[in-house]
């Protein structure tokens, strides 16, 4: 490997930032209303494991799960690099029964049974054992032999998705989760080759993607050059070129002593390839992102704000966000994160990054980056439970709980993969967890000079009921929505207008017995039956683009000056006093902003939850640290007892108490999360981010 | 006290001159006329109608902004959730300013139809209802109800009387 000084490095990294700071960034404006084509928002995943890495299933029982018996419109089956001894491309037995849900009754959510993960059959079975090991390529020498993911991905993943995507008749393909150098995870998608429906063409391949995998992943150490494919890392232009191993072609190190942010700098050069290879249909997004600790130079740990700055800078329609809403949200600590993270763990379930209003979000949209807000369900297992059980103290489902609503403005056409990477990059989405919400319309116009108040309120409204009922957005000049920005003259008035619909019906929450969380404050409220509280509107202010080289305000850790946005507030709160609840659930709520003075944005969350819920909400009403309510020690007891004699056994119990933890914890403390709507002052800040 | 009820189709542009009938003689029920054989004085109301759709309907263009025809229509008391006369005529004048250097500025375009008035008290207060339209791509309609007030025999938009809500 070849060793570069610490120094170079880093001037290198600087160099990289600086000059693709000069680059155009993404374009997503508010169209004239007119020129937008009818759109729709659309559910999905993209972050999601099967036996090739470290999940419990088969990827068709993986794709059955999410796109059939949790109706996603759309999903991307992401194993991690690296590689992996089994085949999970053999499916499970359907007739092998497995065990019964404890105590629940069976309901729409169990599919057909299949082998328990532990059992050496379907997909836990290796390659070695059904395919041989001569098949299995590149370097590995370890008995059962792994095979890198680059040829599952090539040669046995995506000719199985393509089937699986045009049997069911939705785009569903293939990407990574990068374990990326100098970092941990990174959603990632690079679509060229694969052809998922609608298309119906022959010769559909991931080769793109699996060459990323092999060039970029932290734990591909494969130094084939992909066999016969006889890859090459390099990125065109690229100065860091000559870093490449001479035999792999790649940049074979990543972040350690002797070369610290080596790996960051191979994660830039990782998406500026992405740049170069599939500039239209590639996306990078960070995961869990605050999990693993804060940036370490010398090691693989977190990000810090600068990184994902580094990350946007370098190519704008690639690296345009992140999941600071993390899957794994039935674990007893939350999102799997330790005290170790950034924040000590989840907040409502989301990463401190997102949650802290004031924080490195808003920090980033106070920048008028084009940084938007994205979950998964990093589905791996259920725990303690079955794949088939509706209990879980470990992972969701892919849309049984976290789901990310996407428009895609398709008009009568089917939906596709390219279409949902477009509408992921447009900011036009929202995430909402345990079916709080599952329409949402939000959008700020220009308030009409020659009307009264409430009638352009009214009609904003309407228009979002109109959006709402049609799950499409508002098309109206004058106004933008979730991605976009509107540009006003100083001193325009401002309608917020937000029309969602909290679902009426049960959720897929498997338990009946009154929220835990909302009974400690007189609150009985079926589980399975959640009802929004509230809903928060966040405005910050927009300032610009910080240069690379104002070190102070780029980079950073979390509560630092680069790291927060000290505009961003609580601007207003909406709930049933002041909002309009019809009997379909849809609930409208509009407010005026008086004389826009600068350039700002406005983004929502809301919750199941009231102010002041002990061990939940502060009086504020932000989301507390949820590990205190679900603590990894189980000889501590928890904050939030579970006194229901319907109360699951599995929940951790400590001197004959039970505690709200695992699946019942995620089910009681539900959030949605909005990405922004900008509004650039033609005399304030440019909204650069955004066209 | 004024107990007459006007109830009249307005168009959205001044300059189709469509004719409603009011009611009188204790009638409430609306009376449409298509096609007057010989032109009729407006009631004020109809004139109201007729005016003020119109000029909200010129607030699209500069020049309609910079013209102020629309605060003819305004009274000198109007206050509407904090929005007063003097504001509004602030803000069509710095939007017209604005549009001058940047005709790519807009608030959503409407038009007016529907308007009827009605319950009026002994100081001319009266409520009014009207449709608002908005057909940039999905046409949205929906109703408002605010108040305007008869002074010198003619109708001028009052709004709701009350301050600005508490953010």
């Amino acid at each position: 490997m070849k060793h570069t000084s610490f120094k170079m490095r880093e001037t290198a990294v600087a160099l990289a930032a600086v000059a693709a700071a000069a680059l155009p960034h993404a374009a997503f404006a508010a169209d004239k209303a007119a020129t937008k084509a009818t759109g729709t928002y659309v559910t999905g995943d993209f972050h999601n494991h099967t036996t090739c890495s470290d999940g419990t299933l088969s990827l068709q029982k993986l794709i059955s799960k999410s796109a059939g018996t949790f109706n996603l419109d759309w999903f991307v089956q992401a194993d991690h690099g690296g590689s992996s001894t089994r085949n999970c491309t053999l499916a499970e037995d359907p007739f092998e029964p497995v065990a019964p849900a404890l105590g629940i009754p069976a309901g729409t959510t169990i599919p057909s049974n299949g082998q328990p993960a532990s059992d050496a059959k379907g997909p836990n079975q290796t390659w070695e054992a059904t395919i041989g090991r001569d098949a299995i390529k590149g370097n590995s020498t370890a008995t059962p032999k792994a095979m890198f993911r680059w040829q599952e991905i090539s040669e046995f993943q995506y000719p199985k998705t393509e089937i699986e995507s045009r049997n069911r008749k939705k785009p569903i393909w293939i990407g990574v989760e990068q374990n990326a150098p100098g970092h941990e995870h990174i959603s990632t998608t690079v679509l060229n080759g694969q052809l998922p429906f609608p298309s119906t063409a022959t010769g559909g391949n991931a080769n793109l993607q699996a060459q990323y995998e092999y060039c970029f992943d932290r734990s591909d150490t494969d130094n084939s050059r992909g066999a016969t494919n006889q890859w090459d890392c390099s990125v065109a232009g690229s100065t860091n070129n000559g870093l490449l191993d001479g035999t792999a072609r790649k940049i074979t190190g990543t972040n350690s002593a002797s070369t610290a942010d080596l790996g960051h700098l191979k994660t830039l050069e990782g998406i500026k390839w992405m740049a170069e290879k599939a500039p239209d249909t590639s996306y990078f997004v960070p995961a869990h992102l605050e999990r693993a600790g804060a940036y370490n130079p010398t090691g693989n740990n977190g990000f810090n704000v600068e990184h994902l700055r580094n990350f946007n800078n370098a190519a704008p329609r690639i690296a345009f966000g992140f999941e600071s809403m993390p899957g794994h949200q039935a674990e007893a600590s939350r999102g799997s994160y330790g005290t170790g993270a950034v924040g000590g763990g989840t907040f409502g379930g989301t990463g401190v990054y997102a949650a802290q209003v004031g924080g490195v979000w808003d920090a980033l949209l106070g920048e008028g980056r084009n940084w938007w807000f994205f979950g998964s369900s990093d589905y791996h297992n259920r725990g303690s439970f079955g794949p088939d059980q509706r209990e879980s103290t470990a992972d969701f489902f892919p849309g049984e709980y976290t789901r990310d609503f996407v428009m895609v403005r398709k008009g009568r056409n089917d939906l596709t993969a390219g279409g949902v990477i477009d509408g992921l990059r447009s900011g036009n989405s929202f995430v909402a967890n345990g079916q709080l919400i599952d329409r949402l319309s939000f959008n700020v116009c220009a308030a009409h000079p020659g009307l009264p108040r409430n009638a352009g309120k009214a009609l904003m409204e309407k228009a979002g009921a109109n959006a709402v009922a049609a799950n499409g957005d508002v098309r109206i000049d004058g106004c933008a929505t979730m991605g976009e920005k509107l540009v006003v003259r100083p001193g325009t008035d401002l309608v917020v207008t937000i029309v969602l619909r909290d679902p009426t019906g049960t959720s897929n929450a498997p338990y009946s017995f009154p929220n835990p969380s909302l009974k400690q404050v007189n609150i009985t409220q079926p589980l399975n039956q959640p009802v929004l509280d509230h809903v928060d509107v966040i405005n910050g202010n927009v300032t610009g683009y910080v240069s690379p080289t104002n070190t102070a305000r780029y980079a950073g850790l979390l509560n630092s000056v680069a790291a927060t946005n000290s505009s961003a507030k609580v601007a207003k709160v909406f709930n049933s006093k002041n909002w309009t609840a019809a009997a379909d659930g849809t609930i409208s709520m509009s407010y005026i902003v008086p004389a826009a003075s600068v350039s700002q944005y406005f983004r929502l969350r809301g919750t199941n939850l009231p102010a002041s819920v002990p061990g939940e909400t502060d009086a504020n009403g932000n989301p507390l640290l949820d590990f205190g309510s679900s603590p990894a020690d189980s000889t501590q007891p928890g904050t939030i007892p579970c006194t229901d004699a319907a109360c699951p056994a599995h929940l951790r119990t400590v001197g004959g108490v039970k505690y709200s933890t695992f699946d019942v914890a995620g089910w009681s403390d539900l959030w949605f999360y909005s990405n922004p709507v900008y509004i650039e002052v033609t005399s304030s800040t440019k909204v650069a981010g955004v066209k | 006290m004024v107990s007459q009820r006007f109830i009249f189709r307005s168009v959205a542009t001044a300059a189709l001159f469509a004719l409603l009938s009011a009611c009188g003689g204790g009638s409430n029920d609306p009376i449409v006329v298509t096609a007057p054989v010989t032109p009729v004085t407006p009631t004020p109301a109809q004139q109201f109608a007729t005016d003020y759709s119109a000029s909200v309907a010129a607030l699209g263009t500069t020049a309609g902004l910079s013209g102020g025809a629309i605060l003819d229509n305004i009274d000198d008391g109007f206050l509407d959730a904090g929005y007063t006369k003097p504001a509004m005529r602030s803000q069509l004048a710095q939007e017209a300013a604005a549009r001058a250097t940047n005709p790519e500025l807009a608030f959503p375009g409407v038009t007016l139809s529907n308007i009827a008035i009605g319950a009026c008290d002994a100081n001319g207060l009266c409520t009014m209802t009207a449709t608002l339209t908005n057909a940039d791509a999905d046409s949205t309609s929906t109703t408002f109800t605010t108040r305007v007030k008869l002074s010198a025999s003619k109708y001028r938009l009052y709004g709701d009387q009350t301050q600005a809500p508490t953010v």
